[in-house]
C-alpha cells in the first residue's frame, strides 16, 4: 500500500492534521512515498491512493493534478479546498488581475486560472474528504477503511453529534459579540451557526467549545441533492422557526465560504453566483 | 406497517417535526418529539426532511426510491465521506 499527498493550492493545513493523528501516524508514515512537507521524495511513484490537498488555481496545478489522476489507484479529495473550493475558492470573488495586483503591487507575468476549481471539475475523484482541515480521527478512520476496502460515510449534520438542546425564544436581530450559553442551540441564540446544514463526523468541536459553525465540511446529502435547499433558505427559515425573527444577512460571502466554486451547490436558489458578480465589479462582496 | 423510529441521542428538541406532520403522529411530550399512533403516518417524509439532527428513521415504508433524480449528483454524493 502506497499512499502519496500532492499540494495545490492550499495551505498545507490537511498535511499538518495528517501529522496529528498520534498513533496512527506511526502506522501512515511507513506507507507515504511522496509528500512535499513530509517525505523526501523528488517524483509521484505510482500509487494506490493519491490524496489531493488544494485547488486547482494555475496551469501548472492542472497538469501535477492530472499526473496525480494518472498515477493514482483512487483519488481523494483531501480537504475542503480540493472538495469544494473552500479557503482558496473564496479568491474567485475577484478578478485574478485584481489579486496579483493586490499582493505583488505591480501586474506579473503569470497566469491564474479565472477561478480557484475544485479538483472534480478536471478529473474523477474516488474520495471526497472534506474538511477544513479533517480532523485527525476523520483522518485515521478514512484511512482504515481505504485499506479495508470499506469506508464508513458520515451523512448526519453537525447537530446531531452537538448535543446543545433548541429552545423556542423571541429576538431581535443577529448576535456576534456576546459569550453564548453553554447548553442551549447557538441558532436560538440569534448566531449564525451553519450546523444544521453541514456534514457532521467532526464531533462538533466547534459548536462544542460555544463557536458557532462555519460550515466548513460543506453542505449535507440532503442540502445537496434536493434542487430546492441552499444553505440561505434553510437558515433563514431555521431561524425564523426557532428565534422568531426575520433575519437579512449582510454578509452573504462568509455563509458560502467554503462551496464557492463548488457545482454541487450551483442551484438556481443560491445567491453564489451573485456575489462573484458583484465582486468582480468592484463592489463588496 | 410504517413504523417510526426517533433517535433520542440526536435529537435536539426543535420540535419541528410536531409542526410539520400533517396527521398528527408526532405529538410533543415534555419538549420531546413522541411517536403516538404510527399507523396514521402517511408516509410524507415530511418530518425526516425537515429535522436537522437527523434523528427520524422510518421503516416499512411503501415509497422509498426518488421519482426525480440527478444522477450526476447522486453519484457525487455517494463519494462524499
Amino acid at each position: 500500500m502506497k499512499i502519496g499527498i500532492v499540494k495545490l493550492a492550499s495551505c498545507s493545513g490537511c498535511q499538518i492534521a495528517l501529522l496529528d493523528t498520534h498513533e496512527k501516524l506511526l502506522e501512515i508514515a511507513d506507507k507515504v512515498v511522496y509528500a512535499p512537507l513530509i517525505k523526501d521524495a523528488r517524483e509521484l511513484p505510482d500509487c494506490d491512493v493519491v490524496l489531493v490537498e488544494g485547488a486547482v488555481r494555475t496551469e501548472h496545478e492542472l497538469e501535477v493534478l492530472k499526473r496525480a489522476r494518472e498515477r493514482a489507484k483512487k483519488l481523494v479529495a483531501f480537504g475542503s479546498c480540493s472538495a469544494l473550493g473552500g479557503i482558496s475558492g473564496m479568491g474567485s470573488i475577484h478578478k485574478p488581475e485584481k489579486l496579483i495586483e493586490d499582493i505583488y503591487g505591480r501586474d506579473l507575468d503569470y497566469k491564474l486560472l479565472d477561478f480557484a476549481y475544485p479538483i472534480d471539475r478536471f478529473v474523477e475523484v474516488d474520495y471526497y474528504l472534506p474538511g477544513c482541515p479533517p480532523t485527525p480521527e476523520l483522518i485515521s478512520k478514512f484511512i482504515d477503511g481505504i485499506l479495508n476496502g470499506r469506508v464508513e460515510r458520515h451523512d448526519y449534520p453537525v447537530c446531531a453529534e452537538c448535543g446543545r438542546l433548541v429552545v423556542h425564544t423571541k429576538i431581535d436581530n443577529i448576535k456576534k459579540t456576546e459569550l453564548p450559553d453553554p447548553k442551549v442551540c447557538l441558532l436560538s441564540q440569534g448566531y449564525v451557526c451553519l450546523g444544521s446544514v453541514t456534514r457532521g463526523g467532526c464531533r462538533a468541536i466547534c459548536t462544542k467549545a460555544g463557536v458557532p459553525c462555519r460550515g466548513c465540511r460543506g453542505p449535507t446529502d440532503k442540502v445537496m441533492v434536493m434542487p430546492c435547499k441552499d444553505y440561505l433558505t434553510e437558515l433563514h427559515d431555521r431561524i425564523e422557526r426557532i428565534a422568531g425573527f426575520d433575519v437579512k444577512f449582510n454578509d452573504v460571502a462568509s455563509i458560502y465560504a467554503f462551496v464557492f466554486t463548488s457545482d454541487m451547490m450551483d442551484k438556481l436558489v443560491s445567491r453564489i453566483k451573485e456575489v462573484i458578480r458583484k465582486g468582480r465589479r468592484g463592489g463588496r462582496a | 406497517m410504517i413504523r417510526i423510529e426517533i433517535d433520542e441521542d440526536r435529537c435536539v428538541g426543535c420540535l419541528e417535526c410536531v409542526d410539520v406532520c400533517p396527521t398528527g403522529v408526532i405529538i410533543n411530550k415534555n419538549n420531546k418529539p413522541f411517536v403516538e399512533n404510527a399507523e396514521r403516518c402517511i408516509g410524507c417524509l415530511s418530518c425526516s426532511y425537515v429535522c436537522r439532527a437527523d434523528a427520524i428513521k422510518h421503516e416499512g415504508i411503501h415509497v422509498e426510491e426518488k421519482i426525480v433524480k440527478n444522477v450526476y449528483i447522486e453519484e457525487k454524493v455517494e463519494r462524499f465521506v
